[in-house]
């Protein structure tokens, strides 16, 4: 081997020549140059740092200058793979088998600090701590996220690296496949269920007065509990069905926002959130609880179809057990699992084993023998172009149609709700919601916690900033909105077009914004609790400015969008009645955001439930009747027309706003600790739909649980609904339409 | 005039000679790392289930049919084109383009007898839009 040159490159050439080939020095050195200057990347995204990834090879970052450019789909065709974000148990495996399947020699770029340590996630219970642990990294971007400039600079180091031949040693460490029975666990758990003690529980609440939903639900009602956001009744573990189909049918409440579960020192307890799509302010809760050494409860899946993913959810992190529930398997963490994490007595310590196995195609026994031809069990994700992510979809076909479609997820599972609640409600929370939703909708996510815990803690807002705050979330939603039709142009037209450029291009634009107001260009961490971090940048004028310039350029470019995507035949033949998701469905899928306004469902919690400043400002919501993808892309372009607005007017009044009236925070206790057993659910519109937040407080600064309702899971549901029967390309323009942010499903 | 077929042999060793080079360069210079993921199927990062053996559907074979019918008439086309001129000046009009209209004809007919009976679209299977059984 020649002198200053690797292992990695190594061939047979160089073997034939003896240990020192020195006629193939000159060689070496072209073959280099030629690794380094032309190198095709593995599009490969992750998590939060995926999106600056796109911007680096988009426009105005432009990786290809530096013969780096054009992302490749499939690992045969690439030599470097750009590994960004946060890796996670159920994941590992499938990065490593694409890793693998790169040809040699191959380069890894490890971008953020989730790659080389775990970055803000390294406490969580699902996460691996670095890139390193499964594949070896030649460089490592570090950042949270790296910006643009930064990934650029290591990829050019990568080049210099490379062109001298050096690269961090390859170590190959074969993943066994390993086969697993069937969890002895799960046999405790049944075991247990026989066992549950009822007379306990019923002794431990007290009967309250009844007013009319108590009326209603009469027998069913073993106590009533009082949480900030509504009153909640407390039900039999066996009743809830009966309970649910009362309150559902005789009382209106038709929208199950979320399901949490939690566990008690005594007992576990499941919560249904139940509000109205008429009227969102009219909320109930219903609180199930059940005894420890055997929680079981009945399912609510026959009453709200989006309780069967929330109550799997529950099963799987806190360990509740739903009798009636059609598949109670486990959604976020792998099979193999060992315990539930967010349940009292999970030592996280305990090693865990993940198995890589195929995956049983669940329509081919069945039919086998009469039909003709036989279906066909193909993986979509978890890394595919196509799945906004690294979701997998588990989809049977048959010939060109889906028969059988099933969304497994988890495979960005990074412990939000475990990271915040050991994080202080004072400052240390904010910065996680940022990377929930992290389409640059971080602003929005932040207000989801602020608006939480203010009203938990009683905390005013001073109308100032929430002007600043209506505002910047405005910008955020543009931001979002405008990603979601990029990507889902490159769905629909199957290539990085000119449409997902120009989406970048206005993005862009949102992102300077945003970083003059927060510093920040994804990650914004601007709110705190009680106001924002600091006031508008200096000069004000100059920061108006730049607003009212992206403003008014932006009907034009609207128009410029419409012309490219709405108006353009191809397009409107693969959306115009392709993916239909009926009100009704919706509905029970507890859809929201643009995806249930797409369904004609009126219903935004701006208007609805009003926050911040928006009830004093004029705009309009945007519903679409047609039901389908079409319809849910023209909701989002025309959001953006209605945040343009808002954000018009918010200028305008922050421009005029008497100087010795710019408070930015009100005065908050440096350490917060809410009163024991407050609970509280409050929701706000994120750029996907209801993003929710319940927090419990046991009296200390650290929430005691803490649930993210997600609008993505709740709308990702609805996938089957929309695509089994149809053609596979209306499957992708489906998910596209539904908009996911896999930080947000998984959390 | 030297025998055509020389041409043709050259042809055919060139299109022998370039992916075997390609092959054997590559093979050379690039270092080798035996890994069990390598050889695998890729299928997004998962393991494949099952293999390639399965009956596809009957109407994949409709859009092949159709496919080579009109990749031949291409292969045949591209020559006529070249020698039309020629040809023309030589045989006359009636003699080089009426056999070509026929045979276009004949391959209409065939597209439009199979576009009528619906060839080019898909037909849904009963089993798709009701599945019998879910995945739950
Ligand atoms: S948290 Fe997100 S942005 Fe930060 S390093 Fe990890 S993947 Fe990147």
């Amino acid at each position: 081997m020649g002198e200053g040159v690797d292992a990695r490159f190594n061939s047979k050439l160089r073997e034939a020549f003896g240990s020192s080939p020195f006629i193939l020095t000159k060689f070496d050195q072209f073959m280099n140059w030629v690794r380094g200057s032309s190198m095709f990347m593995l599009q490969f995204g992750i998590a939060c740092c995926s999106i600056e990834m796109m911007h680096t090879y988009a426009v105005k970052h432009d990786l290809d200058r530096f013969g780096a450019g054009v992302p490749r789909a499939s690992p045969r065709q690439a030599d470097v793979i750009i590994v960004p974000g946060t890796i996670v148990s159920k994941f590992a495996p499938r990065m490593k088998r694409v890793y693998d399947q790169m040809p040699e020699p191959k380069f890894v770029v490890g971008m953020g600090s989730c790659t080389i340590s775990g970055g803000p996630f390294q406490e969580g219970y699902n996460v691996i701590k670095g890139a390193e642990e499964v594949i070896p990294v030649d460089i490592h971007v570090p950042g949270c996220p790296p910006r643009p400039e930064a990934l650029v600079y290591g990829i050019a180091k990568l080049q210099e690296r490379i062109a001298n031949g050096e690269t961090s040693p390859v170590t190959v460490k074969p993943y066994e496949l390993e086969q697993f029975s069937e969890l002895d666990d799960d046999e405790l758990v049944q075991h247990l269920a026989d066992r549950i003690d009822e007379e306990e529980l019923v002794m431990r609440y007290d009967w309250a007065e009844s007013p009319v939903l108590e009326a209603l639900l009469g027998d069913h009602v073993i106590g009533r509990e009082r949480h900030r956001n509504a009153e909640a009744f407390v039900v039999r573990p066996d009743e809830v069905q009966d309970a649910l189909f009362l309150l559902r049918d005789e009382a209106g409440f038709d929208h199950c926002s979320c399901v949490t579960a939690q566990e008690y020192e005594d007992r576990y307890e499941s919560i249904y959130h139940l509000r109205k799509y008429d009227d969102p302010t009219q909320e109930v809760g219903v609180v199930v609880p059940t005894a420890t050494d055997a929680p079981v409860s009945e399912s609510a899946e026959p009453v709200y179809r989006t309780a069967d993913w929330h109550e799997r959810e529950a099963y799987d992190l806190v360990g509740i057990d739903y009798d009636d529930h059609p598949q109670l398997e486990r959604i976020l963490l792998p099979e193999t699992w060992q315990g539930h994490p967010l349940s009292l007595d999970y030592d996280q310590e305990q090693p865990q084993v993940v198995t890589f196995s195929e995956h049983a195609n669940p329509l081919n026994e069945d039919q086998r023998a009469e039909a003709d031809s036989d279906t066909m069990f193909v993986n979509i994700g978890p890394h595919h172009p196509a799945t906004h992510g690294v979701l997998h979809l588990k989809t049977t076909l048959d010939g060109e149609q889906v028969a059988d479609v099933e969304s497994d997820i988890g495979y960005l599972h990074r412990c939000e709700e475990q990271i915040c609640q050991n994080s202080t409600y004072r400052h240390q929370i904010m910065p996680y919601p940022d990377r929930w939703d992290y389409i640059s909708a971080g602003i929005l996510n932040e207000w989801a916690y602020a608006r939480a815990a203010e009203d938990m803690a009683d905390i005013d807002v001073p109308e100032y900033a929430q002007v600043i705050r209506t505002m910047s979330a405005e910008l955020c939603r543009i931001a979002s909105h405008m990603l979601a039709l990029g990507t889902f142009a490159l769905d629909v037209y199957g290539d990085f077009t000119a449409i997902f450029m120009y989406a970048t291009r206005d993005r862009e634009v949102v992102q300077n914004i945003l970083e003059d107001l927060t510093g920040q260009r994804l990650m914004f961490n601007y709110l705190r609790l009680g106001g924002v971090a600091w006031d508008l940048p200096e000069p004000r004028e100059e920061f108006f400015e730049s607003i009212r310039d992206f403003l008014e350029d932006l009907p034009e470019k609207l128009e410029e969008y419409h012309d490219l995507v709405t108006s353009n035949e191809i397009f409107q033949m693969r959306c115009v009645d392709t993916g239909v998701l009926e009100p009704e469905i919706a509905k029970s899928y507890g859809a929201t955001g643009p995806v249930a306004r797409g369904s004609g469902i009126d219903y935004d919690l701006r208007r609805d439930d009003p926050y911040g400043y928006y009830d004093e400002l004029d705009w309009d919501v945007i519903t679409e009747e047609g039901c389908d993808n079409y319809a849910r892309v023209l909701v989002r372009l025309q959001e953006v027309e209605e945040s343009a607005k808002i954000i018009e007017q918010c200028v305008d009044l922050l421009a005029e706003w008497p100087e010795e009236d710019r408070t930015i925070q009100s005065n908050v206790p440096r350490t917060l600790k809410p009163d024991p057993d407050t609970e509280i659910y409050r929701s706000v519109e994120g750029a996907k739909g209801e993003l929710g937040i319940y927090m419990r407080s046991d009296g200390t600064e650290k929430p005691a649980r803490f649930k993210i309702r997600s609008p993505c899971f709740s709308n990702l549901q609805t996938l089957p609904e929309m695509s089994q029967g149809e053609y596979i390309p209306d499957l992708i323009a489906s998910l596209g339409s539904l908009d996911i942010v896999l930080g947000e499903v998984d959390r | 005039m030297s025998n055509p077929w020389i041409a043709i042999g050259a042809l055919t060793l060139v299109s022998i000679i370039i992916p075997v080079s390609m092959t054997v360069v590559s093979a050379l210079l690039r270092p080798s790392v035996p890994e069990q993921g390598k050889t695998a199927v890729y299928e997004s990062g998962e393991v494949p289930t099952g293999d390639t053996r399965i009956r596809f559907n009957i109407q994949y074979y409709m859009v092949a049919l159709l496919f080579v019918v009109f990749d031949i008439e291409t292969v045949l086309i591209f020559p006529w084109t070249v020698i039309y001129r020629d040809g023309v000046q030589q045989f006359g009009m009636a003699q080089v383009l009426v056999p070509m209209l026929v045979f276009i004809g004949v391959l209409v007919v065939g597209l439009a007898w199979a576009w009528r009976n619906g060839a080019v679209q898909w037909v849904a299977s009963d089993r798709a839009n009701e599945p019998g059984q879910t995945a739950d």
